[in-house]
């Protein structure tokens, strides 16, 4: 769509992809990173950005202990549950809304749409 | 079309389709109508987890917020996150999908690995971005020291100007993709044609982008801000895991000032006044969006 032909447009464009780049990739890749440093690696006041030795501590630490079953097995059932729920009721909304006129059609659409809008700590209140 | 039988009860047409929609308004009055009106109802009486009793007091809550000194950075800290994140997000956001519409090789693997930011739990997001700007060990003083920007460690989320700048920085790099995608699929519906005219007619990438692309997505545009602001002025976890508001309220915004009134003063009433003009506020950008939909709509 845009023209990157000329070496001053060629030097923007590496350097926006660059910068932009390393924002949006390098705080995943030190995630990773971090996850496979063992325990005295991650707490070294110069931190190392390629992993001398790879540990898979951390991950045996995380399933050792029994309760992240727990932890994955509640937040699937929140998650299919929820949106198995939301996708049917949704559905049928979705269709009478598109599919029927009648009154208050219009009204009953814009308050479901403006549902996600509210803010969530109110309604724990 | 014929009308429809219901266990031998005549239905009418818009009955059937209302009866349709009933179960999503069912649920919509209970999980939120019902619980914002109470919330409205409890910004106007005295109720405490504390107190067993409740009381109306009319406005008194309301006197209370605006006679607190503390409440006016709460609203500027809230605009200020708003106004960043949405701006920084959205700029970075649409540059990137600039880059990636470009066609260089590897542009698909790209643009789904960026995805990945978007996928990631915000409380996880919140530690990530923590262990960054960490003072100790954080990478991002290692690398400023090895450039020889900085001479010692700053601890960036314990002074109020870098805490607020890290937090932004954080829900930035969150809701980076959610904006690269609207804003590819955009880059995309706009008419190749009117490009390679204006190209014809001597336009350079400057005229291209004013003339063209941007009338092109004015629509697309206007709306993922309207959201993205609505999104962001709701925004709680990553404040809350990286700083709690603090240091000394300077992250504290609408968001983290009603948890913690509610959830750690346990005032209820003052946290739904709260909530009441957070919510209006809210509204304000709502009704754009639904007026938008609207217009576009005919």
């Amino acid at each position: 769509m845009f023209e990157v032909r000329t070496l001053w447009q060629k030097a923007l464009f590496v350097l926006a992809f660059v910068c932009i780049g390393i924002y949006v990739f390098f705080p995943t890749y030190w995630m990773v990173n971090t996850a496979l440093k063992p325990a005295q690696e991650v707490f070294n006041p110069i931190p190392t950005f390629w992993p001398t030795v790879i540990s898979l501590a951390g991950f045996k630490e995380v399933f050792r202990d029994q309760r992240i079953w727990v932890y994955l097995k509640n937040s699937l059932t929140v998650s299919l549950i929820s949106s198995g729920l939301a996708t049917v009721i949704a559905a049928y909304a979705g269709y009478s809304f598109s599919k029927f006129r009648y009154r208050g059609r219009k009204a009953f659409m814009y308050l479901i749409l403006t549902a996600q809008m509210f803010p969530f700590v109110v309604l724990l209140l | 079309m014929r009308s429809k039988m219901h266990r031998g009860q005549r239905l009418t047409e818009s009955q059937f389709g209302f009866l349709l929609a009933l179960p999503a308004l069912a649920v919509f009055g209970v999980i939120i109508l019902y619980p914002l009106l109470n919330s409205f109802a409890m910004g106007f009486t005295n109720q405490s987890l504390l107190k067993p009793a409740r009381r109306f007091v009319g406005l008194l809550n309301f006197e209370r917020i605006f006679m607190d000194p503390n409440i006016l950075q709460v609203f500027v800290n809230t605009f200020v996150f708003v106004i960043c994140t949405t701006v920084l997000s959205f700029s970075l956001g649409f540059i990137w999908a600039i880059l990636l519409n470009q066609g260089i090789r590897g542009s698909e693997l790209l643009r789904g690995i960026t995805l990945v930011n978007w996928i990631i739990p915000g409380t996880a997001i919140g530690f990530l971005w923590m262990w960054i700007f960490n003072g100790q060990y954080g990478v991002l003083n290692a690398v400023l020291r090895g450039l020889g920007l900085i001479e010692e460690n700053i601890t960036w989320l314990g002074r109020p100007m870098t805490a607020m700048a890290g937090v932004i920085i954080a829900r930035a790099w969150q809701t980076l993709p959610w904006y690269m995608a609207f804003l590819l699929a955009g880059l995309q519906a706009v008419p190749f044609e009117q490009v390679e005219a204006a190209r014809i007619d001597g336009a350079n990438n400057f005229g291209v982008f004013t003339k063209i692309v941007l009338p092109n997505m004015k629509f697309i545009i206007f709306l993922i801000l309207i959201l993205g602001v609505i999104g962001n002025l709701q925004h709680f976890d990553i404040i809350w895991v990286m700083t709690q508001g603090g240091p000394a309220q300077a992250t504290t915004t609408l968001a983290v000032e009603v948890y913690r009134r509610a959830f750690q003063n346990w005032e209820l009433g003052v946290a739904a006044a709260i909530g009441v003009l957070w919510v209006l506020l809210i509204s304000i950008f709502a009704f754009f969006y639904i007026r938008n939909l609207e217009r576009e709509g005919q």
